[in-house]
C-alpha cells in the first residue's frame, strides 16, 4: 500500500515534536515513500516481476551552529525517538559552521490522482517491444531491459513551519543491448527514457529505435584512421554526459573549493552563443520531475546558460552562503538545450573528417576540465558522409572548450522524457585511432 | 582485525534467523527470504568545514520466488509478521503472474543447501560520533598545517556495515555481517595553470575501530600522497598511442574486474559477451591466471568475503583463467542450470529491496615470478601506471580506465610524473601481450561495482607488463 498524505503527516508530526523536545534551534524532517512495479527482461525474455515498497525518514538537527543528519526507514514511534536522539548526538559531534541553515516558511501540496499501474499493460508493452526487436533487428541481443512504474511521495517539514508535499508517478524504461553476428559482437549500448503513460510503443520513445538500430552497423568496426584535431557531432545521449560534467562545476563542491573552471563566470560567456541550457523539473512534459529541492525549498524552472552566458550556478542554500552567491532555483537535471536552425544532415555534411560520437567512456574529467576517453558506438564521418563504425578510438579535449567551440545545433531534438537535447557540432577535439 | 564474534551482534543475528524460521511454512514455491540491514556512516570535511555528517540505516525484508522459469520479487521495510507474510505472498503472486503468461515450464532449481554464520563486527569498543569527527579533524588539521600550498582538501569517512539473514525453501540458513570502513583523502594543488588533484583511500574490510582512531598513524602516508601530487602538478601528458606499460596492482585489479570479470558473468555471456565463444580456449599469455575468490585468497581473508550467497549457495573460488586458458564463467543457480555447471556462490544483492544478481566477489590476477624493479628496468620508453580513478568495459572486452597517477619510464628508470590520462584496449587482445607479472599482489580496499545495483567488491593483482593504448593531450 502507498503511504497516504495523512499517514505521512502523522509520522512527520511525531518526528518534529520529538525533535523539538531536544531543544535544538533548527530542525527538519524529510519523509520519502516509494512504490515500484518493475518488469525485467534478461537475455531477451521477460523473467522477473518485482514489487517494492520503501520509506526513508531523514532528520536534521542544527544545535549551536552544529549540524547532524540521520536517515532511517523505520517509522514506528520507538524508532523515531531513537533516530532523533542519534541525530542530536551526531550534531553535537560536529563543528560549528554559521552557514548551516534550513529553508524558510513555504506551503505546497501536490497529489496524484491514482497510484496503481496496469501490470497487464506493462507486460503487453514489454512483450511487444521484445517482439519488435526480434523482428526488426534480428542480430540485436537484449542483454537487459527494465520497465517500471514508480510512485514517489516526498513530505518535508521544518521548524520554520515549512510544509511541502509532492507526489509523482511515472514509467521508466531502460534497455541495454548489443548486436552479434557469428563470433563478432558490437559494443553494448543503452538508452533510458521516462514516460507519463504507456500510450505509445516503447520502441517509439526517445532514442530507443535509433540506438538499437545502429547496433548491427557496429559489429564490424575499425579504428579511426590516424590522429587529428577534428570535428565531432555529439548525439543527445552523449551530450547529456558532458552537460552533467558541466553542471558538477556549477555545484557546491567545485564552487566552495574554488576549483571550478566556471568560478567568477556569472554573466560571462561560458559557451557558444548557440547554447541555451535550462533545467525544467516542473515542465509537465517531463516525466518524473521534482517539485522540492534537496534542501527543502519549492523547486522552480531555471535557465543556466542563455545564448552562451552563464545565468545561474547550481548552489544549495549552504553552498550559496559559502560562496556569497544566490541559491539556485533547483538542483539541476531535466535539462533542455534549445534547438538550433541546422538540420542534422546539413551538420554531418559540414564535417570533413571527424566522428559521430554516440557514447563517451572516459575517466572523470580533471578539475581543469580536461577529459580523455574512448569513443564508443561511434561512427567515422568523412567528407560529409557517415562511414564505418569505430573501435579503439580515443578522444581528448576540455569540457569548457567543447561547449565554447559549438558551431552548430540541430533543429531535431531527442525527447527522452527527462531531457530534450539536440545534436551539436563542436570542434577542436583530438581524435586518435591507429 | 575483525574476525571474532561480537556477542551482542551475534545475538541479533541469531534472533534474525530464528525470526525467519517462523515463515518456512509460508513458502509454496522455490523461495528465498532475506532480512537485510545496511548501515552507512558518511562524514565529509571540505577545506575544514563539515559538509556532511550523516548516518543512514536502511533495513527490510524481501522474498524472491521461482515458478516455472520466471521470478517474482517483493520487498518492504516493515518486518512485522503480517508484513513478511504479505511480502512472500506478493513475490509468489508476481512469479505466478509471469508464469501464467510465459509458460516456460523450466526445470526446478535444485542445488541443495548451505549454512553459515559469519559476523565480522569489531571486537574493539565502539567509537562515539565525537571521536570519529575528532579523528577526521586531526587528519584535516595535519593537512592544512603541513601543506599550506594546497588549494583544496577533502577528508571523508565512508563506512558500510552490510548485515544479512537468509532462509530458503531448499534449506539454506545463513547470517553474515560484512563491514567496510574507508578514509578518502583528496588534495588539490593550483599553481596558476589549472588545478591538479589526487586522492587516496585507506582502510577496507572491517569497521572504523579496526582501522582508524590514531591520526598520527596516517601522517607518513599523507606525506607520500602530497609528494606524488607535487610531482603530478609538474607532470607531463603522456605521448598518445600504443606503448609498453607496467600496470600496477590498482590497475591490474580494475582490469581483472571490469575488462575480464564482467565478460565472464553468465548473464552477460547470455547477453552476447565475446567470452561466450572462448570457453576452454587460450585468451591470454600463459603468465596470466585470474580467479574470483569467495572469501580467502592465498591464505588471507579477502576484502569482501562471501561464505554463503543470497541464493543460499556456498561460496567457492572460481578459476576464470588458468595459465592463459578461459576455464569458467560465474554463475547463479539459473544460469548454472542453463550451462550445465554448478552454481558458484556469486549471487549477491546490494540492499534489502534488491534481487540477487551474478556479481564478482574478489577478483584478482594471480602473482607471477618477476620483480617490479626488473619489470621497470626492462622498458626503454613507456609508462608506469600506478593509480586508476574509474574503469568501464563492455561485452567485447574493450575497456577504458582513467589513470590519475603514473610516471614515464625512460631507459629502464622512472622519469617525470604524468597528468591525468586514460588507457584503453581490448582486454582479450591486451592479455596476450603480457610478458611479465610481479611476484607481489595487493587488493584495492575500496572497489565498488555498479551493475544495476552498487555493491562492494574486491579487486586485486600484481604489477603486469603489457602493451596498451594511452591517451595523450
Amino acid at each position: 500500500m502507498m503511504m497516504s498524505y495523512d499517514k505521512s503527516l502523522e509520522i512527520l508530526k511525531k518526528s518534529c515534536s520529538s525533535l523539538k523536545e531536544t531543544g535544538a534551534e533548527k530542525t527538519a524532517c524529510d519523509l520519502s515513500h516509494s512504490k515500484t512495479h518493475e518488469l525485467n527482461v534478461d537475455g531477451g525474455e521477460i523473467s522477473l516481476f518485482r514489487t517494492i515498497f520503501n520509506t526513508e525518514l531523514t532528520l536534521t538537527v542544527i544545535k549551536d551552529a552544529r549540524k547532524g543528519t540521520m536517515t532511517t526507514n523505520r517509522t514506528d514511534e520507538a524508532s523515531i525517538r531513537e533516530t532523533v536522539q542519534e541525530t542530536y548526538d551526531i550534531a553535537l559531534s560536529s563543528e560549528k559552521d554559521p552557514a548551516y541553515d534550513i529553508s524558510g516558511h513555504n506551503i505546497m501540496k501536490t497529489e496524484l490522482s491514482g497510484d496503481e499501474p496496469d501490470a497487464d499493460r506493462m507486460y503487453e508493452r514489454l512483450k511487444e517491444f521484445t517482439a519488435d526487436v526480434r523482428q526488426k533487428y534480428p542480430e540485436v541481443i537484449l542483454e537487459q531491459a527494465i520497465l517500471d512504474y514508480k510512485v514517489l511521495t516526498r513530505h518535508y517539514k521544518n521548524s520554520n513551519s515549512a510544509d511541502l508535499y509532492h507526489e509523482r508517478g511515472f514509467y521508466e524504461f531502460t534497455v541495454m543491448f548489443s548486436a552479434k553476428r557469428e563470433a563478432k559482437s558490437s559494443s553494448f549500448n543503452y538508452v533510458n527514457v521516462t514516460m507519463n503513460d504507456l500510450s505509445r510503443p516503447l520502441f517509439d520513445i526517445g532514442g530507443v529505435d535509433r540506438l538499437i538500430g545502429e547496433a548491427p552497423f557496429l559489429i564490424e568496426t575499425k579504428p579511426f584512421p590516424g590522429k587529428c584535431v577534428g570535428q565531432i557531432i555529439v548525439t543527445p545521449e552523449c551530450l547529456m554526459d558532458f552537460i552533467m560534467f558541466l553542471s558538477s562545476h556549477l555545484s557546491d563542491r567545485a564552487m566552495i573549493t574554488r576549483t571550478s573552471f566556471l568560478k567568477d563566470s556569472l554573466g560571462k560567456g561560458v559557451a557558444s552563443p548557440l547554447v541555451t541550457l535550462r533545467s525544467l523539473p516542473l515542465d509537465p512534459s517531463m516525466a518524473g520531475g521534482y517539485a522540492i529541492t534537496h534542501d527543502g525549498f519549492p523547486a522552480e524552472n531555471l535557465t543556466l546558460i542563455e545564448k552562451g552566458v552563464l545565468k545561474s550556478y547550481l548552489l544549495s542554500q549552504y553552498g550559496a552562503v559559502k560562496c556569497n552567491l544566490d541559491r539556485a532555483a533547483n538542483n539541476g537535471y531535466f535539462y533542455v538545450l534549445e534547438p538550433g536552425d541546422d538540420s542534422l544532415d546539413a551538420m554531418i555534411g559540414r564535417v570533413k573528417k571527424g566522428l559521430l560520437l554516440t557514447r563517451f567512456s572516459g575517466g572523470n574529467p580533471g578539475e581543469n576540465g580536461d577529459f580523455s576517453g574512448v569513443a564508443k558506438n561511434s561512427f567515422l564521418i568523412e567528407n560529409g558522409e557517415i562511414k564505418q563504425g569505430l573501435s579503439e578510438t580515443m578522444i581528448s579535449g576540455n569540457i569548457k572548450d567543447l561547449f565554447q567551440n559549438i558551431t552548430a545545433v540541430s533543429r531535431e531534438t531527442n525527447d527522452s522524457g527527462h531531457s530534450r537535447i539536440p545534436w551539436v557540432l563542436t570542434e577542436g577535439i583530438t581524435i586518435s585511432g591507429k | 582485525m575483525p574476525g571474532d564474534y561480537n556477542e551482542s551482534a551475534k545475538k541479533e543475528g541469531i534472533l534474525n534467523l530464528e525470526y525467519l524460521d517462523g515463515f518456512r511454512d509460508d513458502f509454496s514455491e522455490y523461495t528465498e527470504l532475506r532480512y537485510q540491514k545496511n548501515s552507512n556512516l558518511r562524514i565529509s570535511l571540505l577545506n575544514g568545514d563539515i559538509v556532511a555528517n550523516t548516518r543512514n540505516r536502511i533495513s527490510g525484508i524481501s522474498a524472491r520466488v521461482y515458478a516455472g522459469g520466471v521470478w517474482g520479487f517483493s520487498a518492504s521495510p516493515e518486518t512485522a509478521h503480517e508484513d513478511v507474510r504479505a511480502v512472500i505472498r506478493a513475490a509468489t503472486r508476481n512469479a505466478q503472474f509471469l508464469d501464467s503468461r510465459e509458460n516456460r515450464n523450466a526445470m526446478p532449481l535444485a542445488y541443495g543447501s548451505a549454512r553459515g554464520y559469519h559476523d565480522f563486527s569489531t571486537i574493539q569498543g565502539k567509537a562515539a560520533p565525537k571521536e570519529i569527527t575528532g579523528f577526521l579533524r586531526e587528519i584535516d588539521g595535519y593537512l592544512k598545517k603541513s601543506y599550506p600550498d594546497i588549494s583544496a582538501r577533502s577528508v571523508t569517512m565512508a563506512n558500510l556495515d552490510m548485515e544479512k539473514a537468509l532462509l530458503t525453501s531448499e534449506g539454506s540458513r545463513a547470517y553474515s555481517m560484512i563491514p567496510r570502513a574507508l578514509l578518502v583523502i583528496s588534495l588539490t594543488l593550483d599553481k596558476g595553470d589549472g588545478p591538479v588533484d589526487l586522492y587516496d583511500v585507506y582502510g577496507g574490510f572491517g569497521q572504523y575501530e579496526d582501522h582508524f582512531g590514531i591520526a598520527e598513524d596516517f601522517y607518513e602516508r599523507l606525506d607520500k600522497l602530497y609528494v606524488k601530487l607535487k610531482a603530478k602538478s609538474e607532470g607531463i601528458y603522456p605521448e598518445a598511442g600504443e606503448h609498453d606499460v607496467i600496470m600496477d596492482a590498482d590497475l591490474a585489479g580494475i582490469l581483472a574486474h571490469e575488462a575480464i570479470g564482467h565478460t565472464t558473468e553468465a548473464d552477460i555471456v547470455l547477453g552476447g559477451s565475446v567470452a561466450g565463444d572462448y570457453l576452454n580456449k587460450e585468451v591470454a599469455s600463459p603468465l596470466v591466471s585470474l580467479t574470483d575468490f569467495a572469501h580467502t585468497a592465498l591464505g588471507k581473508p579477502c576484502p569482501v568475503p562471501v561464505y554463503v550467497d543470497d541464493e543460499g549457495t556456498e561460496g567457492e573460488d572460481v578459476a576464470i583463467i588458468e595459465k592463459g586458458v578461459l576455464k569458467s564463467y560465474l554463475f547463479n543457480k539459473e544460469t548454472a542450470l542453463h550451462f550445465g555447471f554448478a552454481p558458484t556462490g556469486n549471487a549477491r544483492a546490494s540492499e534489502y529491496s534488491d534481487e540477487p544478481l551474478i556479481r564478482m566477489r574478489n577478483t584478482a590476477i594471480l602473482p607471477g615470478k618477476d620483480r617490479l624493479g626488473d619489470m621497470i628496468a626492462s622498458i626503454d620508453h613507456g609508462y608506469y601506471l600506478a593509480r586508476a580513478s574509474n574503469g568501464q568495459a563492455d561485452t567485447t572486452s574493450e575497456f577504458m580506465f582513467g589513470v590519475v597517477m603514473g610516471y614515464e619510464i625512460i631507459n629502464g628508470k622512472l622519469g617525470k610524473a604524468l597528468k591525468n590520462t586514460t588507457i584503453s584496449g581490448v582486454a582479450f587482445d591486451m592479455l596476450r601481450t603480457v610478458s611479465m607479472v610481479s611476484d607481489e599482489m595487493s587488493w584495492s580496499c575500496a572497489g565498488m561495482c555498479g551493475k544495476k545495483q552498487a555493491i562492494p567488491v574486491g579487486m586485486g593483482g600484481p604489477a603486469v607488463k603489457c602493451r596498451v593504448n594511452i591517451g595523450g593531450k
